[in-house]
């Protein structure tokens, strides 16, 4: 009742700018941040492009040349670079889908009050606030062949040792590790989803008799359904450019088998020196990650329109 | 069943599963900071022990205080520390400026500017490290902490500038308003009334900014090779060599780990709108 009418603030501002004459001070203000964002990453994303068009590699400068569109191709064609991109969407898919099913989980249980229920979850958020470099050694030590904990606990029902980072299961690890420590974003955002639900809707719901299953399948599920799609596309974009976790935990390896393709940027730019091909990986790395987004994007007006 | 039986049984699987989850989600850290706590022979000892006599010996190796196991790791403590306070009073100081500008002043294109800030905060950084690796060559200052402030800023702006914008939106008008009628000139009540009315949120956000250049190794690692390490560089070294030093690696990553968890306690109620920055509507 003390609420003033909508229409105050929203004519606000205008009052605030003389209309006499150009006004400096936005612009003075806005010019830091403007200019810092053109030349550090907009400018060096472009000269990047630029480097993507031609053979540059340090150790034999004689030979760098522009190549048009040599690199691209290279890397259509290339076995291990087409390995590094079905890693890298596999590796992206299977673990987004497990953060996402596990941090709904997580959501629905944290959202019922319980005692203690506001420790547990910042407990919950550590993992995604530590270092992925802290995380990736927790986990390294955890996942120890001769004196891991996980090997120790499966010694106990009799599984033997098994060289977690060092053979074919190094993938599965470093998935493990990844879930671990981004769940928590994903329920974190589910949560606050869920708790801005309008309670009215779900206790009307619940007057005309529907039990749990069927409140969550015929009303949060579709009530929450665009904030699942924006975790999906937070997680997708993050996944695909992973590099600490796995630069940690293998290297790429064992024999190249977990060589993603934030991990082979960085090999091919600081190991063989092929800045050319490092660009090529980084800006194809930049158009996955944009059209990505922009097809969630249009899912997400859909979504929004029905 | 009755009512209250199966009440009651709801409830244990309830506090049943808050308790395996707590656990898979709290042991990863727990471990290694235990093993930073652990003598030597405890810590490659089989069956791993959880009960020992606990002992300050890998920390003071690890700053090279005893022990004969290599170099301090005290410059890449401290280069961290400068690195991270620099990066964060610059990226505030921008993103303070570029926050209230959007939010209250409306410069012309406010809402495309905002959206383009946002954008660049999606940006992939492992896609920036060929040419920020050019760039600190070319102006010789690769290996130099001034080489990582640079990016580590341009990269924390973004969301500095998002997240003061939704703090600036959020303070009454009316105020600022009293203050220009009362003679203030529009610097002045910026500067006066409402940066001091803004001061939880800066502390949010300062602390939301002090986690990329405290914790990342995407621009560490290629930038860095011996003079401007930091911590996250020191420790990710580690896989290289066979025969780690277990509790030397615990005892950095538990100093790089503690800060943190104290931080997200600290600012718990403002992490939604850090990571969600422009995503879920406040």
């Amino acid at each position: 009742m003390s609420q003033p009418p909508a229409s105050l603030p929203s004519t606000a501002p205008r009052q605030l700018r003389p209309r006499r004459r150009w006004d400096a001070l936005p612009y003075i203000f806005l010019a830091p941040a403007v200019l810092v964002l053109a030349t550090t990453l907009i400018a060096p994303l472009f000269y990047n492009l630029g480097l993507s068009f031609q053979q540059v590699n340090l150790l034999e400068p004689e030979n760098n040349r522009w190549v048009g569109l040599e690199n691209y191709l290279w890397a259509l064609r290339d076995p291990a670079t087409r390995y590094t991109f079905g890693l890298t969407l596999g590796f992206t898919a299977v673990t987004v889908f497990f953060e996402l099913l596990l941090g709904l989980g997580l959501a629905l249980i944290l959202n019922l009050s319980f005692r203690g229920n506001r420790f547990v979850r910042v407990l919950l958020l550590i993992p995604m606030m530590v270092s992925e470099v802290v995380a990736a050694l927790s986990w390294r030590l955890l996942m120890h062949t001769d004196f891991g904990l996980i090997n120790y606990l499966l010694s106990l029902v009799g599984i033997e040792r098994q060289a977690w980072l060092g053979s074919s299961l190094a993938i599965p690890a470093i998935m493990v590790v990844e879930v671990w420590q981004h769940t928590p974003f994903v329920m974190l955002i589910l949560l606050a989803g869920l708790q801005s639900l309008p309670r009215d809707v779900i206790e009307a719901g619940e007057v005309d008799g529907a039990g749990p299953i069927a409140q969550f399948r015929y009303i949060i599920w579709p009530l929450l359904t665009p904030i699942v799609l924006l975790a999906l596309v937070f997680r997708t974009m993050f996944t695909l450019r992973v590099f600490t976790p796995v630069w940690v935990l293998t290297g790429g390896g064992p024999a190249d088998q977990t060589m993603v393709i934030g991990v082979d940027i960085y090999r091919t730019a600081f190991r063989y020196y092929d800045f050319g091909k490092a660009a090529t990986l980084s800006w194809i790395l930049l158009i996955v990650t944009v059209i990505i987004t922009l097809v969630y994007m249009r899912l997400l007006r859909r979504e929004a329109l029905s | 069943m009755t009512f209250r039986t199966r009440r009651t049984l709801g409830r244990t699987a309830l506090y049943l599963a808050v308790v395996v989850i707590v656990i898979f989600s709290a042991t990863p850290l727990f471990w290694i900071l235990l093993t930073s706590l652990k003598p030597n022979v405890d810590a490659f000892g089989w069956p791993p022990k959880l009960f020992f006599t606990p002992t300050l010996e890998h920390y003071g190796a690890a700053l090279g205080l005893s022990g004969d196991t290599g170099k301090s790791v005290l410059p890449a403590f401290l280069n961290s520390i400068v690195v991270t306070l620099l990066t964060t009073l610059l990226a505030l100081t921008t993103g303070t400026l570029a926050g209230y500008s959007l939010a209250r002043l409306r410069p012309r294109g406010a809402g495309s500017i905002t959206l383009g800030i946002l954008a660049v905060r999606m940006l992939p950084p492992i896609a920036l490290v060929v040419p920020m690796f050019q760039l600190a060559h070319t102006l010789r200052a690769a290996d130099t902490i001034t080489a990582l402030i640079i990016p580590y800023t341009a990269l924390s702006i973004p969301l500095a500038t998002w997240m003061l914008y939704g703090f600036f939106l959020d303070l009454p008008r009316e105020l600022e308003e009293a203050a220009i009628v009362d003679g203030c000139t529009r610097f002045e009540a910026f500067w006066r009334v409402m940066l001091p009315l803004a001061a939880p949120g800066l502390a949010a956000t300062a602390v939301y900014t002090f986690l990329l250049p405290w914790n990342d190794l995407v621009f560490s690692l290629p930038l860095t090779t011996t003079n401007a390490v930091t911590l996250p560089v020191i420790a990710s070294r580690a896989r290289v060599e066979e025969g780690v030093l277990w509790g030397q690696l615990g005892a950095i990553a538990s100093v790089m780990t503690i800060p943190v968890i104290i931080f997200t306690f600290l600012v718990q109620k403002y992490i939604v709108r850090g990571i969600a920055a422009g995503a879920v509507k406040q």
